[in-house]
């Protein structure tokens, strides 16, 4: 990351990292990028990404999006750092504020995807340990939560009920009041 | 890492629990948190292990230190006669005391009756909570007094006690407070929740460990009495009444009553504040009229032990409320005035007080327009203990109640208006999260997962 704004262009270049997904699938990611990745990151500072990093559990569709996701945030993140030295400057913060409701955007756009597609996010995310893409995609799940009764929770995602009618009877009961 | 055994989750069961658990702790309110709980069994395990309910509540409860949230208010109807009753009969299901959910309660903004949290019992008691009086609050008990039931002298002293983390309640044995405090009965009133161990229980008739402290001023002689119940097998069945020594005896005028019927409860002691009238003619060295007496009762709720002392005089007439009491008796004072709202505090070991200013320069005057507007005319109903919000009335706006922050000065009205409440009935309703859902989920979690 130190790397990134000192200049050497050379330096940052050459810094990239080959990840492997599970269907054997390379990609070719900046460290900036790949280091969003706190697995990776790790991996990164104990020296055993030569040769590629494989992902055993990320299929190179999931692998695609989520290399999309780091590349963009990666982005945000120099930008930060850059604009940091100078916050005072109008100027910068009108960049900044642009540069956000951009990457709002890309977010919700991001989010555009299938059911299934969203689950694998959440399990890569947490896999690879990035924050930003873990918060952003059970934030989405959470979200469409709020309001519901418990029969369209379980109907919109599946969920087999198997709470004893006894045991159901006594949560609603103890929790009457979330109900009205 | 090793959780995750499968590449593709088709749906939101194939989720690890690590997984799910990232989902449900960003559900946006309690009540949506709340029915999760019901969805699934393994919903209900993750939602109710303590280590989950820290997380969630974690922005409300810092440090880990479990310090409640203000929910909200219990709100008493106003008074209507039994015809105009009788019109709105078919609207309301219920007459007991209303829940108000303060701006941005973990509760979510819906308005709910009392009887959602503590379920009443069956036959006489049905409505028990019918009309009943919210009198103070504290560590999710809520006091009441309920009237007499059929028959009963009328004048009697009926308290409740109703436990909003368990649902239960308890009905105390009635109280002749008239025969014991005189003309004005009992004026003062505090609850706590008792720690339970293993050896402490609740008497026969009780389900809660709770002390109820009870305060009067005699019309005749102007003593102070204080009485407590408790519900704690160990305690005597009846409850005990002394007269406090008669270092309170002014010399020069008589208490009078209860500034507030709220108690300040610290750890381990509760505080109430009483005023009374002065002698006019006596003129004290330091030249000030006394016409308003200010006195402290204090009582350790620990120790048993109980001081009372006299406060300086304040300038003008004015309204307090006690902030907080520490464990050795400190206190700190909220005075809310003719255009002033300060501080005081008990500096030292030997009583003397200070004026904390509050909002920089503190004390309001004259010279902040905003503030003049804000401050004149303000009544102040409550103060949440933990959370340092103020609820107040304005006597040209009596129909909206507005929260005041204490500490930023900032102002939000509570709901909008509603005539039928009676805002200055109103009893802040603080409580730990994470001990409310444990207590709601608790036992089954614990039946269903030994490890929770």
């Amino acid at each position: 990351m130190a790397s990134a704004g000192s200049g050497d262009e050379k330096a940052a270049a050459a810094a990239m990292i080959t990840l492997i997904s599970s269907d054997n699938e390379k990609f070719e990611v900046t460290e900036a990028t790949a280091t969003l990745s706190q697995t990776i990151r790790h991996m990164i500072e104990d020296g055993c990404t030569d040769g590629g990093v494989p992902l055993p559990n990320v299929t190179s569709k999931i692998l695609a999006r989520v290399i999309e996701y780091c590349k963009k945030h990666a982005t945000a993140a120099a930008g930060e750092e850059g604009s940091s030295s100078s916050f005072s400057d109008a100027a910068f913060l009108e960049v900044d504020r642009a540069f956000l409701e951009e990457l709002e955007e890309f977010d919700d756009a991001f989010l555009e995807v299938d059911r299934a597609t969203l689950f694998d996010l959440i399990l890569a995310a947490n896999y690879l340990d990035i924050k930003g893409l873990l918060n952003l995609t059970c934030q989405k799940v959470a979200d469409s939560v709020k309001g519901k009764t418990p029969e369209q929770i379980r109907e919109m995602y599946n969920i087999v009920n198997d709470l004893t009618p006894e045991e159901e009877a006594e949560i609603r009961r103890e929790t009457q009041w979330a109900f009205e | 890492m090793d959780t995750v055994t499968t590449t593709v989750a088709v749906c939101l069961s194939d989720l690890p629990s690590d997984n799910i658990a990232e989902i449900l702790t960003r559900v946006p309110d309690a009540v949506s948190l709340f029915r999760c709980t019901v969805v699934c069994k393994r919903w209900r395990d993750i939602v109710s292990h303590p280590a989950f309910l820290r997380r969630r509540f974690g922005d409300l409860c810092p440090a880990g230190g479990g310090v409640p949230s203000l929910l909200g208010f219990f709100v008493q109807r106003h008074l209507v006669s039994t015809s105009a009753r009788s019109k709105v009969l078919r609207n309301t299901p219920s007459w007991a005391p209303i829940f108000v959910p303060a701006p941005g309660s973990a509760l979510g903004p819906t308005r709910r009756f009392l009887t959602s949290f503590v379920v009443p019992g069956d036959g006489d008691d049905a409505r028990m909570l019918d009309d009943a009086k919210p009198l103070v609050a504290r560590d999710g008990l809520l006091l009441l007094r309920v009237l007499p039931r059929f028959r009963e002298n009328r004048a009697v002293l009926r308290l409740c006690v109703c436990d909003l983390l368990t649902g239960k309640r308890d009905l105390l044995p009635p109280i002749d407070d008239i025969a014991i405090f005189g003309g004005d009965g009992a004026i003062g009133y505090a609850v706590l929740r008792s720690a339970g161990d293993a050896r402490r229980r609740p008497a026969d008739g009780y389900s809660t460990l709770f002390r109820v402290l009870i305060v009067g001023v005699h019309n005749l002689d102007g003593r102070l009495y204080i009485g407590e119940v408790s519900s704690d097998a160990d305690a005597p069945a009846d409850p005990f009444w002394a007269a406090i020594g008669g270092e309170l005896l002014v010399t020069n005028g008589r208490l009078r009553g209860c500034r507030r019927a709220a108690a300040a409860v610290g750890v381990g002691a509760a505080t109430w504040l009483f005023h009374g009238d002065g002698n006019d003619n006596v003129v004290p060295d330091d030249g000030h009229h006394e016409q308003n007496l200010h006195a402290i009762l204090c009582v350790g709720t620990d120790t048993g032990r109980v001081c009372a002392s006299r406060l300086a005089p304040f300038v003008g007439d004015c309204s307090a409320w006690q902030l907080d009491v520490d464990g050795e008796g400190k206190f700190s004072l909220l005075i809310v005035g003719d255009r002033r709202l300060a501080i005081l505090t008990n500096k030292d070991a030997d009583g003397h007080l200070a004026w904390r200013p509050i909002h920089g320069d503190g004390v309001h005057n004259s010279s902040n327009g905003d503030a003049d507007r804000e401050l004149s005319g303000m009544e102040p109903v409550c103060v949440a203990e933990k959370s340092g919000a103020m609820l107040v009335l304005y006597r040209s706006d009596p129909d909206h109640a507005y929260l005041l922050d204490i500490h930023s000065g900032s102002r939000t009205m509570v709901a909008a208006g509603k005539r039928s409440l009676n805002y200055a009935t109103a009893v802040p309703c603080e409580i730990d999260l994470v001990q409310f859902f444990m207590a709601r989920l608790g036992v089954q979690a614990a039946a269903a997962d030994p490890k929770a």
